[in-house]
């Protein structure tokens, strides 16, 4: 099985926001919620750098264990998915998650603040495999297809990758040889105690 | 060991509110020496690696174009100190003030047993003790402080006491029920934490006749009856707990129903920590008032069920009280059967 | 013309140059891309770029709405983005927006239904009226501008 990972080259993110578009129009993602997001550090000084930031998948998730009611579960690939039907919205995965992934569909959570929403990986939710429940609480399952996620894949720099851990820290690992530089693997100490070694 | 000890600096650096070191285990090798680069810019020079961002600052911050503040912060390691806190410290935290409360007044009953009603306690006559808007605002408080404290323990020991024999489904819908509650019922508990505060305050200014009274062990551990004015030390001790523990947990409370309305989310892992930290102190310290006011003093029930409490066992437990409102006359705002004559 | 400028002491009335140009998110205009939500959440609201110098002369904060008037007369409201990205002295808008007219939003004026979800201040009734007399294109690109605090 493979152990799936993303990552974001911060050299070659352009910050065009097309991998949170093609997220959006994929899973039909509401207003609001943001289960991708590009976020500038160090914004118009030298050494800016733009990182495309989503759930991050962890080894031993944050989210997880802080959950209450423990909707989340880990599938076979290492995709951190929860279920829907569990959830009640108390907001302690956002206090817990480094990346701050997880997203509610209302602001407040006086009465409710609604379930939770965040990055499947392209992979769907509990229900039966592309299953139309399956869609309407998670977006669809590209991963059960055979695809990879769809922001990497439609990456105009293929700054963002996604897939096998191994493969694309390799992949990360030949650029920045062969370009001389590189920021590192943002988030991958924190998400997976490790980092692309170069 | 260590990683106890781990947890133990990340949960008091969180208590501190201090920006705790990032853990990191890692180490990133420098880039490779440059290579030529077409324009002659060196792109390394500045730019900017994760591992230097967190060693500059505790989380990673930026700019992003949707308007939300909380979706600028990059990374938040802090994330992982709150983890530790809520499941490694938290538990045991609950577990120990709940349980061990629950044992010392077990060994309290089965030791003193209760407090029976003494001879000479049973006169017949009455004297109100509360009338009937602070019998009123107590059990709004109490009612909603069960239900507050059942649904807020649920949030930490639910999943590990309660989900296993009824699972997750059924556990899943108690608990959104409970959240709603929990978010709901904290209006009027605050409510009556507010009227509690106005209508008890003057009685429960600490004096010296308290000295006395705790330096007597309240009478709990001899024979005696130490003085007491309309609440005696330790009574004022569960007021004051209350009202400060109680306004405690509607500030923190509400930081935590409008989440990043007033905090960040450091702020936000920080309420959270206080807020169920202060919750289950507070739900042991009223174990030992319920205790207290039902199964530990025969009589003492009373005072808040009719109102209305034996007068001889007033005299006892509260003389410089029955004595003040026995100074006032019959037709005073106290009610009583029959005028009693003053002593 | 250009003595009248001189004369009118315009570069110091609005000593901040002014270009206008493209976000990723939009085209053109911008009607059609505003519509689309999954654009139009990305960039809400029209915004000029002011140095971060600039700003601290003229107690600008990031995001505070700020007037921006040019020589013709012309003033619209729009956030003000706090950044390094334009040097001082310089300032940027986009010019995919419209919808709004000297800080009014316009959405009555609208047909039913055929509002973008996303309006704003339209940069180029800012900009000046006039030709590049070389290339005899018309100049919607650059004017001079100050900024003020809303």
């Amino acid at each position: 099985m493979a152990r799936m990972k993303f990552i974001c080259d911060a050299e070659r993110c352009i910050e065009c926001n097309g991998c949170t578009t093609a997220c959006k129009n994929e899973h039909e993602v509401p207003w609001g919620v943001n289960r991708r997001r590009l976020v500038t550090v160090n914004d118009g000084k030298p050494g800016e750098r733009s990182v495309s930031m989503a759930c991050m998948h962890c080894t031993d998730a944050p989210c997880a264990a802080v959950c209450p009611v423990n909707c989340f579960y880990t599938t076979g690939d290492a995709v951190v998915l929860h279920s829907k039907d569990l959830c009640i919205g108390c907001g302690y995965c956002f206090y817990a998650c480094p990346f701050g992934a997880p997203q509610y569909p209302r602001v407040g959570n006086f009465g409710s603040r609604g379930k939770m929403d965040k990055c499947t990986y392209c992979s769907g939710g509990p229900e039966a495999d592309l299953s139309v429940a399956e869609y309407e609480k998670y977006g669809s399952n590209r991963l059960a297809e055979g695809k990879l996620p769809l922001c990497a894949e439609m990456c105009s720099t293929k700054a963002l990758l996604a897939g096998d851990g191994e493969v694309i820290a390799q992949i990360y690992k030949t650029r920045v040889i062969t370009r001389g530089y590189g920021s590192g693997a943002w988030g991958w100490k924190t998400a997976y105690r490790e980092t692309v070694a170069i | 060991m260590t990683r106890l000890l781990r947890i133990a600096l990340a949960g008091l650096a969180l208590a501190l509110a201090a920006p705790a070191a990032h853990a990191q285990t890692g180490r990133d090798v420098p880039p490779p020496a440059q290579t030529q680069n077409p324009n002659g810019a060196n792109p390394t020079a500045g730019a900017v690696t994760e591992d230097q961002l967190f060693r500059e600052l505790n989380k990673l911050q930026g700019r992003i174009s949707i308007p939300d503040g909380k979706a600028a912060v990059l990374e938040q390691p802090q994330g992982r100190e709150w983890r530790a806190f809520r499941e490694s410290w938290l538990p045991w935290i609950a577990g120990v003030a709940i349980l061990g409360m629950a044992a010392l007044l077990a060994i309290f009953y089965f030791t003193r047993g209760r407090i029976r009603l003494e001879h000479g306690e049973q006169s017949g006559e009455k004297i109100l003790r509360f009338n009937s808007f602070e019998r009123f605002t107590h059990w709004m408080v109490a009612f909603c402080f069960i239900v507050l404290a059942i649904s807020g323990l649920n949030y930490i020991l639910g999943k590990r006491l309660l989900m296993p024999l009824i699972g997750p489904d059924a556990f899943a819908a108690w608990s959104q029920w409970a959240k709603y509650a929990h978010n709901f019922l904290a209006w009027p508990f605050t409510l009556g934490i507010l009227f509690m505060a106005l209508v008890w305050l003057r009685d429960n200014i600490p004096n010296r006749i308290d000295v006395q009274w705790i330096r007597q062990g309240g009478g709990f551990l001899g024979d005696g009856h130490p003085h007491a004015e309309r609440f005696n030390a330790g009574q004022k001790i569960v007021f004051w707990t209350v009202i400060l523990g109680g306004f405690a947990m509607f500030g923190t409370g509400l930081l935590l129903l409008f989440p990043f309305s007033a905090a960040d989310i450091n702020g936000m892992q920080l309420s959270q920590v206080t807020h169920a930290t202060i919750g289950v102190l507070l739900t042991a310290a009223i174990l030992a008032h319920i205790y207290i006011g039902t199964l530990g003093m025969e009589g003492a029930y009373d005072a808040m069920g009719s109102g209305q409490v034996d007068l001889a066992w007033a005299r006892t437990h509260h003389d410089l009280w029955v004595e003040k409102e026995q100074a006032k006359t019959a037709s005073g705002p106290q009610l009583r059967p029959r005028a009693t004559p003053a002593e | 013309m250009q003595q009248k400028a001189l004369q009118d002491k315009v570069a110091e009335k609005f000593p901040i140059v002014l270009t206008s140009g493209r976000l990723v998110e939009y085209e053109g205009g911008g009607d059609e891309t505003r519509s689309n939500p999954w654009l139009a959440e990305l960039q809400q609201e029209n915004f000029v770029e002011i140095n971060t110098q600039d700003a601290q002369k003229r107690g600008i904060k990031y995001w505070d709405y700020v007037w921006v008037k040019t020589p013709t007369g012309a003033e619209i409201k729009v956030r003000a983005l706090v950044t390094d990205r334009v040097g001082p002295g310089t300032s940027f808008i986009p010019f995919h927006f419209a919808g709004w007219w000297q800080g009014r939003d316009l959405l009555d004026r609208y047909p039913e239904g055929s509002a973008p979800i996303v309006r704003g201040e339209a940069v180029n009734t800012a900009t000046t009226y006039g030709y590049d007399s070389v290339t005899m294109m018309q100049e919607t690109k650059t004017t001079l501008c100050n900024i003020e605090r809303a």
